[in-house]
């Protein structure tokens, strides 16, 4: 059963405050074809193009290694 | 099966230091990155030579077999911290990830010919799977810090 109240407060953003979700922007190419970039919560981007087209950007944590030493 | 975390492969690092095999992290044109859907499954205390997980490569029309290479790459020292960092990657054109999207990649020596092929220096784990249709696949390394992995010596 929805709850015309909940529903308004989620479209004007209150509840998802501090939530991680997929960033979307749409615009268009220099072309003039439209495209739609999805960025996830890890930040990687996904552009669909309206030809079908898809691109990936990925945006890795950097591998951190770490020694250790034993002080006496 | 499936990638879980990103690391350096433990037994090369050994082999480096035992002078088992030369690894020159300076190359513009013997260090690559290689594709992997998560299907593999990465051992960093067990694996070292690229043919422990290739057979999960993910290629595809844009992107060879064995990956492309790294270019500007860069073996630098700050705070006692060693930072490896390359210039981004980015191939048009690409189609990947059908029938395995793509989950993370393998750095490794491709100048490396004995004991084994192909010494793995590191898996990168992106996270989530992806696929490419005739488009762009990209991957922008950290620049804070501006580095593909790095060893803190001096913890």
């Amino acid at each position: 059963m929805s709850n015309p109240y909940r529903d308004r407060l989620l479209t004007i953003g209150v509840l998802s405050n501090g939530r991680t979700r997929t960033r979307v922007r749409e615009d268009r190419a220099d072309n003039g074809e439209r495209r739609k970039h999805s960025t996830d919560e890890l930040g990687n981007t996904t552009t669909e193009w309206s030809s079908d087209r898809q691109d990936v950007t990925i945006r890795p944590t950097t591998v951190q290694g770490r020694t250790s030493v034993h002080k006496s | 099966m499936a990638i879980t975390a990103s690391g350096l492969f433990v037994p090369s690092i050994i082999n480096i230091f035992t002078n088992t095999i030369a690894v020159d992290l300076g190359s513009e044109t013997n260090i690559k990155v290689a594709l992997l859907s998560n299907l593999a499954t990465p051992n960093f205390d067990t694996h070292d030579y690229w043919g422990d997980l290739s057979a999960n490569e993910v290629t595809g029309t844009g992107w060879s077999a064995g990956g492309v290479a790294l270019t500007s790459t860069a073996l630098s020292a700050s705070s006692g911290t060693l930072l490896f960092d390359a210039a981004d990657v980015s191939e048009s054109n690409t189609t990947l990830g059908d029938p395995n999207p793509v989950r993370g990649c393998v750095i490794y020596d491709d100048s490396v010919t004995t004991p084994t092929a192909d010494a793995m220096i590191c898996l990168v784990n992106f996270g989530s799977d992806y696929s490419t249709v005739d488009g762009t696949f990209a991957i922008q390394w950290s620049s804070a810090p501006a580095a593909i992995f790095t060893i803190d010596f001096t913890p």
